[in-house]
């Protein structure tokens, strides 16, 4: 066959006469998209986002049909093409239906495969569970049990009744692997030969100590405390998160070859310059340590101190002695913990006095139920406004407070009732009213002006190239979740610094959402029944307060499973094999450009092996000219004519007659979601497959 | 005896107080050795310039110093413990100290408002006193978002 002469993309090249543009593209190792092309079927020619331009020709020309002529000079990759191309899918977003991901997933800031081990965990596969969930997340023992589930409010099982109590079953393997002795440690890539500096052992430090070893990047992480953990050994109490469940998933990050350096503070023993000489790069998680004071005359009486410094000293010593009567200021995580803590060192009377309303409480509402089932007071729309001493005893005086007008944001803010000052006496004070950064000690970083360190909230990447931070170091005061999340973010920021790539963090893939729960058509959620969400097993309250026994016991297996058999796959079957997810995030598709009616949604099942969903069909008809010339039989065709027209399978009678093998052909043809096989599960990321298959 | 018998005395006064204003944070930041609080007080003195420009303008005739309903006084500042400013200040400190001068500028112009009888003065302490209220009820804001999240 003689050969072709033609420019592809500025270069000489070379094809065989009758090759198309697609062919020799593809030879020469550019790449274009496409979906109705197929090499087993006919040219079909009707996606066109394929397209390239031939000079000479005014408009771009689909490179699937058109052949390679001699002389001729082909761009595939210039910035017309690319605009098409993204024009293209565009508009195949904008009237698309289906959810790439599950919503808890896009909700779960560490980014879980949530659909998929809850599908492990309802199957009995405890060990798979554990390995999908450790993909994303370290610590699924501590924030199975004290996360504060974002997740869930994004699960689409609450149209139905309640959501997936997600959270809890993401504890149940790491549980089981507790019981049963063993351990799920990630496979890691060999060294790179370079070493970094994590400062901080919570949970930020623990999460970017965890991927740094499972990119092969050798780390030692420093921190000021005795023991690692951070805020959630030194904050949270046991009764909440045993201290073993801590040190076992420490454990795993320290086989992975983490070194652990206590007792050990930045600012005294190590400085910030010496780190970043010493190492290639630095984290910093140093989270939000510092106590506001409450500024309050008489705050530096004895008897008086604050809420992170009395959990700190009662995390060290569980036998702590107490006075009898306690006030404990403030209406957070804190306050709360400090005072179910002082209840279960023996105090008689816990009053929790908050400035504000119930309702505006920052505190976790089923925290706050706990603390009162166990016989915490609470006096709310009083704050402090003076102490003294009272023999060996403190007198607080304080002033009611009311809600004033609402301001523009619509918010009532508290306003003292003058001439209402009121006095109790009582032994001791904790002030839990809030924590901030202490970056005293970090110097050349960019900081705010309330002392927390400005990093990039994609890469976690400071001002100083190689030093990167994350956590409530970076937030402020914050949950555990989004600093596991960032101390992973910062690591794959990391990674690329060390190796001279740009440094762009995780990119996360495109997704596409079917939108907010009121947008979720009824069709979704009406072919399940309402099923009660099974309760986490707990100890009553009048035994819990005496002691420091886990509060939360755990989900027996048949409850695991019951639990995790409510959840509802949201998520596509093929969002890691999809081309239009694929090619979206390659072009910087978007859904929102251009307007218009949504497709209706339609989901038919009723076939044994094989789902269609309408919905999500692009019209490329690769299954209708499969069924033609491939399988030779006439199963699927298109209704309709032009525009209006659609796919439709004949699911109950003529594909009933082919069998398994070429039904999943026919499932393999479809480039989308729309045709997928029954016995595909959920599947949002691969399966063990971090960080090789890592590949978007 | 006040020396207040003009408008424009008036305002002059006011403007030579934001000028304080500026030249003590200004000065604050030189001395602090922390960066962050230092451009936190520079920031704090620039707050204080557009207040002085502001009454610059009134006095140019250009604008009218702002009349308007009653501005919320979540009297934050009543109730903390002063602060002697100084180089070693923390980012909570210097709020509280911005917050209780801001308190004492608008406790200085209502009392004034009460030494003057000429109604056109009167107006105008009560709408300086209003606008010192709105600066402190924005240190407050800031105040209670930072340092009291949690009560
Ligand atoms: C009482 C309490 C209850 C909470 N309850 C919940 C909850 O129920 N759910 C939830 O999601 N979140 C909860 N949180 C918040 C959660 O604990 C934090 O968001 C999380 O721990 C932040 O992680 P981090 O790694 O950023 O910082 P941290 O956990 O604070 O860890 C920072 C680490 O850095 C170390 N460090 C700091 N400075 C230095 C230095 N100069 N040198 C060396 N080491 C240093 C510290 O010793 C510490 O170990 C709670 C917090 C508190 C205080
Ligand atoms: S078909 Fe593709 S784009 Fe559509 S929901 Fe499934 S994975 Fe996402
Ligand atoms: S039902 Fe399952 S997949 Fe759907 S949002 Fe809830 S947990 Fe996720
Ligand atoms: S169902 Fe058929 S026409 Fe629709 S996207 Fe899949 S292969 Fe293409």
């Amino acid at each position: 066959m003689s050969a072709v002469q033609f420019t592809l993309n500025g270069a000489p090249c070379t094809a065989a006469r009758g090759d198309t543009i697609l062919d020799a593209a593809k030879a020469a190792g550019f790449f274009i998209p496409t979906f109705c092309h197929r090499d087993d079927l006919k040219p079909f020619a009707s996606c066109f986002v394929c397209a390239v331009e031939v000079e000479g020709r005014r408009t771009l020309v689909p490179s699937c049909s058109t052949e390679v002529t001699e002389g001729m000079v082909v761009n595939t990759e210039n910035e017309r093409v690319k605009r098409a191309r993204k024009t293209c899918l565009d508009l195949l977003l904008s009237d698309h239906v289906g959810d790439c991901l599950g919503p808890c997933m896009t909700s779960c800031p560490a980014g879980i495969d949530i659909p998929g081990f809850v599908n492990h965990i309802a199957n009995g596969r405890h060990r798979d569970a554990l390995e999908l969930i450790v993909n994303n997340m370290p610590l699924a023992g501590c924030l199975g049990r004290v996360c504060t589930r974002p997740c869930e409010e994004g699960c689409r099982r609450q149209l139905v009744e309640k959501p997936v109590a997600i959270c809890q079953l993401k504890r149940f393997p790491a549980d089981r692997a507790a019981e049963e002795g063993w351990d799920m440690v990630p496979s890691q890539l060999p060294s790179i030969g370079k070493k970094v500096a994590v400062v901080g052992a919570g949970p930020s430090g623990l999460s970017a100590a965890y991927y740094l070893r499972m990119f092969g990047i050798d780390c030692t992480v420093f921190d000021a405390h005795e023991a690692p953990g951070g805020m959630i050994r030194y904050g949270i109490p046991s009764y909440r998160l045993p201290r073993s469940v801590i040190d076992r998933e420490v454990a795993v990050i320290e086989a992975m070859g983490a070194e652990f350096r206590y007792s050990t503070k930045l600012g005294s023993d190590i400085t910030l310059e010496q780190l970043r000489e010493e190492y290639d790069a630095v984290f910093l998680g140093l989270g939000a340590q510092k106590a506001s004071g409450m500024r309050t005359p008489g705050e530096e009486l004895p008897g008086v101190r604050s809420g992170i410094e009395f959990l700190g000293a009662v995390s060290r010593d569980e036998t702590l002695p107490i006075g009898r009567e306690i006030i404990v200021v403030g209406g957070g995580n804190t306050a709360i913990d400090a005072s179910r803590t002082a209840l279960r060192l023996g105090a008689e009377s816990v009053t929790i006095l908050y400035r504000r309303a119930r309702e505006q409480m920052p505190a976790w509402d089923e925290e706050i139920e706990d603390a009162l089932d166990e016989g915490v007071k609470l006096e709310t729309l009083a704050a402090p406004v003076k102490i003294e001493s009272v023999g060996d005893r403190l007198s607080l005086t304080c002033i009611r407070m009311e809600l004033g007008a609402p301001d523009e944001s619509g918010r009532r803010r508290p306003v003292p009732v003058e001439g209402s000052e009121f006095s109790m006496e009582v032994d001791e004070i904790i002030a839990a009213i809030g924590q901030n950064v202490d970056s005293s000690m970090v110097s050349g970083v960019d900081l705010t002006s309330w002392g927390s360190i400005k990093a990039d909230e994609v890469t976690g990447q400071t001002l100083l190239a190689n030093v990167f931070a994350g956590g409530d170091c970076v937030t402020g005061a914050d949950i555990a979740v989004n600093a596991v999340a960032a101390g992973r973010r910062a690591a794959f920021a990391i990674h690329q610094y060390l190796l001279g790539e740009p440094v762009v963090g995780d990119p996360r893939g495109y997704v596409h959402s079917m939108g907010a729960l009121d947008a979720i058509p009824e069709e979704v959620t009406a072919p399940f029944e309402k099923t009660e969400r099974v309760s986490m097993p707990r100890l009553e309250a009048k035994t819990r307060a005496s002691g420091f026994d886990e509060v939360e016991t755990g989900f027996t297996e048949e409850q695991a499973r019951a639990e995790a058999a409510r959840c509802m796959e949201c998520g596509c079957r093929d969002a890691h094999e999809c081309a239009l997810r694929d090619f979206a995030t390659r072009f910087d598709a978007s859904a929102s450009r251009f307007a218009g009616d949504k497709r209706v949604y339609h989901r038919d099942d009723s076939h044994p092996e094989l789902v269609y969903e309408e919905h999500k069909c692009i019209q490329c008809g690769c299954c209708v000219r499969a069924c033609d010339e491939l399988l030779q039989s006439p199963c699927v065709g298109f209704a309709g004519r032009g525009f209006d027209a659609r796919v439709k399978p004949a699911l109950d009678r003529r594909l009933a007659l082919i069998n398994s093998n070429e039904l999943s052909k026919l499932a393999s043809f479809c480039p989308v979601g729309a045709l997928t096989l029954k016995n595909d599960a959920v599947a949002t990321l691969k399966p063990g497959g971090f960080p090789d298959e890592e590949e978007n | 005896m006040n020396t207040f018998g003009t408008v424009d005395a008036v305002l002059d006064f006011a403007i030579e107080r934001e000028q304080e204003a500026v030249d003590f944070y200004e000065g604050l930041a030189v001395r602090t050795e922390n960066e962050s609080l230092k451009k936190t007080l520079n920031a704090f003195a620039g707050v204080e310039m557009g207040h002085k420009e502001k009454l610059i303008a009134a006095k140019a005739g250009q604008s009218q110093v702002t009349e308007g309903g009653d501005v919320v006084n979540l009297k934050i500042g009543d109730y903390l413990v002063d602060v002697v400013p100084g180089p070693e200040m923390t980012f909570q400190d210097a709020l509280i100290v911005a917050i209780k001068r801001e308190k004492a500028a608008m406790d200085l112009y209502t009392d004034l408002e009460a030494t003057v009888s000429d109604p056109s003065l009167q107006a105008l302490f009560k709408k300086l006193a209003r606008e010192e209220s709105t600066h402190k009820l924005s240190f407050e804001t800031a105040y209670e978002k930072h340092f009291l999240a949690d009560n």
